[in-house]
């Protein structure tokens, strides 16, 4: 292909592009919203403290329902359960209107949601020390690891970047109760952190450029994680350790690699459908790895994953409506797949949305 | 309306689109990009006093609006629900499947590193010259020039597979 060809090829991908469907009001708006969140940045520093006082007490669903931090319920109704995991929710893709107009909204955004043993949503507020949360893990003895980041000068203008100056990226373990009862500067001026997963005693840290590190949360220290080097980028693949394992998803394809962290062995590559959300979840024995996804028609499918062999398993979650899915989790040898009815136009409470299978 | 709001306007009506695709095909996120091209806007709209005498407020636009949608420090904040996909169309990012594969050259373009597609896609949808894409990049004009030629020759080598 000559230059002139490939050009041509890119432009032509470029116009067949879906059209924006924004136009200048949208931008309007957008710009009277800047302003008006630049006039209440100050104020805001102070009211978003008392917000989450209050909210820390309790929150109040549209519904009526409380939600409140989920630990009180969570350590003597799933316990009671046995071997029910806890369940997170990864609701963030839901909270943006859908392509229909519809959207679903939770109580409060700065939450760490799960499904409870009673199949109720349960949220545990954000702390105030950090600003965001870039992952969360929930243990199951009822502590969760969470990693933000935290803002130590706003307002302040600085270059952003790595090297961005005053700004820490804190590990936090939350204790039943949803308080800190941990907390840990792990950021190195220079590199990105994300958090891969986590167990009782230790967070697997992603540190760039392409380690892996054991955080023991006890000490603090970390210890490189030399069998599988080189690690897949972050920047092209998803990546989570559950288990021991390293999965890893590459952004530009549909495939799904599970590998040993301590030898680097490959355990297996399969390869599932193409998903507009997914998520994934090892089994307690660690045999079996349960992926639930949302295809292109907004169906949700559940694959298990034979770990030793890669023999995959499917069995259909809905049909005929279009749906995602928040979350999955394993009791006992069912596999429990929470999903989302893609509401029709309007607002709808995430609590009323939500759908529980067990498969 | 005003004279002001009039040039933004028409500045608006010839460059949005563009501006939209450009940062489309840069993102692989057509969702993203949407986001990434109204806040430029917005923004443009909020200093237009000075954007509308820059060199190239199109070009200015596309930077503001590829720092806001990479910007390492607040990636998480603005964490989005992935597009939501049409189920009429292809498999890549919404793009509808057609007889050129355009989804099949979104994706080899997907495929090369953050700063060579943004080069590409300044010289190539922009209709930048090096030196205006060094200038809205902030890098160097043989760094443009070796990233485009580095982008290039691995766009040759996936599309020339793809059609083989």
């Amino acid at each position: 292909m000559t230059t002139g060809d490939i050009t041509e090829v890119i432009r032509r991908a470029a116009d067949a592009l879906p059209a924006a469907d924004s136009d200048l009001d949208a931008v309007l708006r957008r710009h009277r919203r800047n302003r008006r969140r630049k006039a209440t940045a100050a104020l805001g520093a102070v009211a978003v403290t008392a917000v989450a006082a209050i909210a820390a007490i309790v929150a109040i669903n549209p519904d009526g329902t409380a939600v409140g931090p989920a630990a009180q319920s969570r350590t003597t109704q799933d316990l009671a359960l046995g071997q029910m995991q806890r369940l997170p929710l990864n609701a963030g893709w839901a909270l943006g209107p859908d392509k229909s107009g519809g959207k679903v909204t939770v109580p409060q955004v700065r939450a760490l949601y799960e499904l409870g043993a009673d199949r109720q949503l349960d949220g545990t507020p954000v702390p105030e020390i950090v600003d965001d949360v870039r992952a969360w893990v929930p243990l199951d003895d009822g502590r969760s690891v969470v990693l933000g980041g935290k803002n130590l000068k706003p307002g302040v203008s600085r270059e952003d970047g790595p090297d961005v100056s005053d700004f820490a990226i804190r590990l936090l373990v939350l204790d039943a109760g949803g308080q800190v009862g941990l907390q840990r500067e792990v950021r190195v001026q220079g590199q990105d952190v994300e958090l891969l997963g986590a167990t009782a005693t230790t967070a697997y840290l992603y540190r760039t450029p392409g380690r892996i590190m054991a955080h023991d949360l006890a000490t603090g220290a970390e210890q490189r994680l030399t069998g599988l080097e080189p690690v897949p980028s972050w920047e092209t693949h998803s990546l989570t350790v559950q288990g021991g394992l390293l999965l890893a998803a590459p952004h530009a394809s549909c495939g799904l690699t599970a590998a040993a962290l301590d030898t680097g062995k490959q355990l297996f590559a399969a390869y599932l459908p193409c998903a507009a959300t997914r998520v994934m979840r090892l089994s307690p024995d660690g045999r079996t790895l349960a992926v639930a996804l949302s295809d292109p028609a907004g169906v949700v499918t559940l694959f298990r994953i034979d770990v030793a062999t890669g023999r995959v398993g499917t069995t259909p979650v809905t049909r005929g409506e279009r749906s995602g899915v928040l979350g999955v989790g394993w009791a006992g040898g069912t596999v429990r797949v929470v999903w989302l009815r893609l509401p029709a136009t309007g607002a709808h409470p995430l609590s009323e949305e939500l759908r529980v299978t067990d498969v | 309306m005003t004279a002001t709001s009039n040039d933004f306007e028409s500045f608006y009506r010839f460059e949005a689109d563009r501006l939209y695709r450009a940062l489309a095909v840069t993102l692989g996120d057509p969702q993203l990009a949407r986001e990434a091209a109204d806040e430029a806007m917005a923004r443009a709209y909020a200093h237009w006093g000075r954007v509308r005498d820059h060199d190239n407020p199109g070009g200015w636009a596309f930077r503001v609006g590829l720092n806001w949608a990479t910007s390492w420090w607040r990636k998480v904040r603005r964490e989005r629900p992935l597009p939501y996909p049409d189920p009429d169309a292809g498999a890549v990012g919404g793009v509808k499947e057609g007889p050129d594969t355009h989804a099949g050259a979104l994706a080899a373009l997907r495929r090369l590193p953050l700063p060579q597609r943004a080069v590409i896609v300044c010289r190539v949808l922009l209709d930048l010259s090096t030196v205006e894409t060094a200038t809205v990049l902030g890098v160097a004009e043989g760094t443009v020039k070796s990233r485009m030629a580095r982008g290039l020759a691995e766009l040759r080598q996936s599309l020339g597979e793809e059609q083989g």
